[in-house]
């Protein structure tokens, strides 16, 4: 794919991929790769951030994940730990328990987008508090479902590692993309407005 | 020779009804329509003709001619766009279509519109394929029209009828969905742009490889 420069996969990289795309070889887009969706594969997330941190994608501008489930066999794999391409510009996170959010919470990014992460909002908030999590984010949007309490408490933590800009707009009921998902044959207005 | 006297066969009047033709057909209908109880009241009525096509032709061809969805529409509609395919199927930039699963005559005549108007897209960058899960049809000949896209760069494809539990590994190869994304990859990995893969059919072990190397084959 030479000059691939968005990838969306769905659903269909399953158990037994698992073990092709765990082989850190760089992949033939790599460095013309800007946007890169996985949603509901099982593909560990360790993997996947650990992936993103060796540049096997490339220098991605970004990466937007939804419900890649894991199991037990994710629990020993580290994650990553050798970051060696830019910031993403955008990392956005949906729907993922509490060991995928704790793995792909190593990736750099400007802007972090995360919704329906983490079993409990103390979880976030506790997470937020340490520079480690979405290390060189300047930017968090959080669902507008937060109550004030929480995102109160979200922002202080934030705060106190720097990053001030903390925003509660993400809607529960929109993709936080709306290109990722689009299919035409049911989405012909929004097509045609992205088209033309 | 007067101006409502023209030579059907000279060269001019050829190039001149060729506005008109041109047009779609429902077009076409609609303005003679329009014309008819005004025809012979008219001084130059072909000259007015010839300017209100050339207007409308200008105005509407990137708005129809440019997208195109086919979808399991009535035997009329199919018929309609496979008439129309020759004039229009050359300005179309992005197609959607359904492909079905069974092998009924509706259904056959459908996947050949399809292919006909395939076979004319010359500037065809964007295509957006639904199949179903289940789907081990072959489709040869609407691949074989897919490989000669020589300016796509965007490909969709999308599974629509979301099969649980998983359609299980060890018969990906026979399904559609497997030819398919294999032959796109085959064909034009080295252009694409953007790909889409969106269903629970398991991308096989081969076809994921195909998609992670596929350049670094083709620079060896």
């Amino acid at each position: 794919m030479t000059q691939q420069v968005r990838l969306s996969i769905s659903r269909c990289l399953t158990i037994e991929a698992r073990g092709a795309f765990a082989d850190p070889q760089r992949w033939a887009c790599a460095g013309r790769l800007e946007y890169l969706f996985i949603k509901e594969c099982a593909i560990h997330s360790a993997t996947i951030a650990r992936h993103i941190g060796a540049g096997v994608f490339g220098p991605l501008h970004t990466f937007y994940t939804v419900g890649c489930w894991d199991d037990s066999s994710d629990s020993l794999e580290s994650a990553a730990t050798n970051w060696t391409i830019p910031p993403l510009h955008w990392v956005k996170v949906d729907d993922l328990e509490n060991l995928e959010t704790s793995r792909l919470k190593s990736i750099h990014a400007k802007k972090v987008y995360m919704r329906t992460v983490w079993s409990s909002r103390p979880l976030s908030i506790e997470a937020f508090r340490r520079s480690t999590t979405f290390p060189e984010a300047v930017e968090l949007h959080v669902g507008k479902d937060w109550d004030d309490k929480d995102f109160e408490k979200l922002k202080r933590n934030c705060a106190m590692r720097g990053l001030t800009k903390v925003e509660r707009d993400l809607d529960p009921l929109y993709d936080l993309d709306p290109l990722y998902g689009l299919d035409p044959l049911y989405d012909l207005d929004l097509l045609y407005d992205l088209l033309y | 020779m007067p101006e409502n006297l023209t030579d059907i066969a000279s060269p001019s009047t050829t190039k001149k009804n060729s506005l008109l033709l041109d047009l779609p057909i429902e077009i076409q209908i609609d303005i003679i329509g329009l014309l008819k109880r005004y025809w012979f009241t008219q001084p130059h009525p072909l000259k007015s003709l010839r300017l209100t096509c050339k207007h409308i032709e200008a105005l509407c061809n990137p708005l129809f001619a440019e997208f195109v969805l086919i979808k399991v529409l009535d035997r009329s509609a199919l018929e309609l766009r496979k008439e129309l395919a020759p004039k229009f199927a050359k300005h179309l930039k992005v197609i959607a279509c359904h492909i079905p699963k069974r092998g009924g005559e509706v259904e056959l005549f459908m996947e050949s519109v399809l292919t006909a108007i395939l076979e004319r897209t010359v500037h065809l960058r964007k295509i957006s394929l639904r199949y179903t899960s289940t789907d081990t049809r072959a489709h040869r000949q609407l691949l074989n029209a897919i490989s000669k896209l020589s300016a796509l760069e965007d490909v969709g494809i999308w599974e629509y009828d979301h099969p649980l539990p998983y359609p299980p590994y060890d018969t990906v190869q026979s399904t559609f969905h497997h030819r398919l994304l294999n032959h796109i990859l085959d064909c034009h990995s080295q252009r694409l742009r953007m790909l889409v893969v969106s269903g629970r059919t398991p991308m096989h072990e081969s076809t994921f490889l195909k998609l992670r190397d596929t350049a670094s084959q083709a620079l060896n």
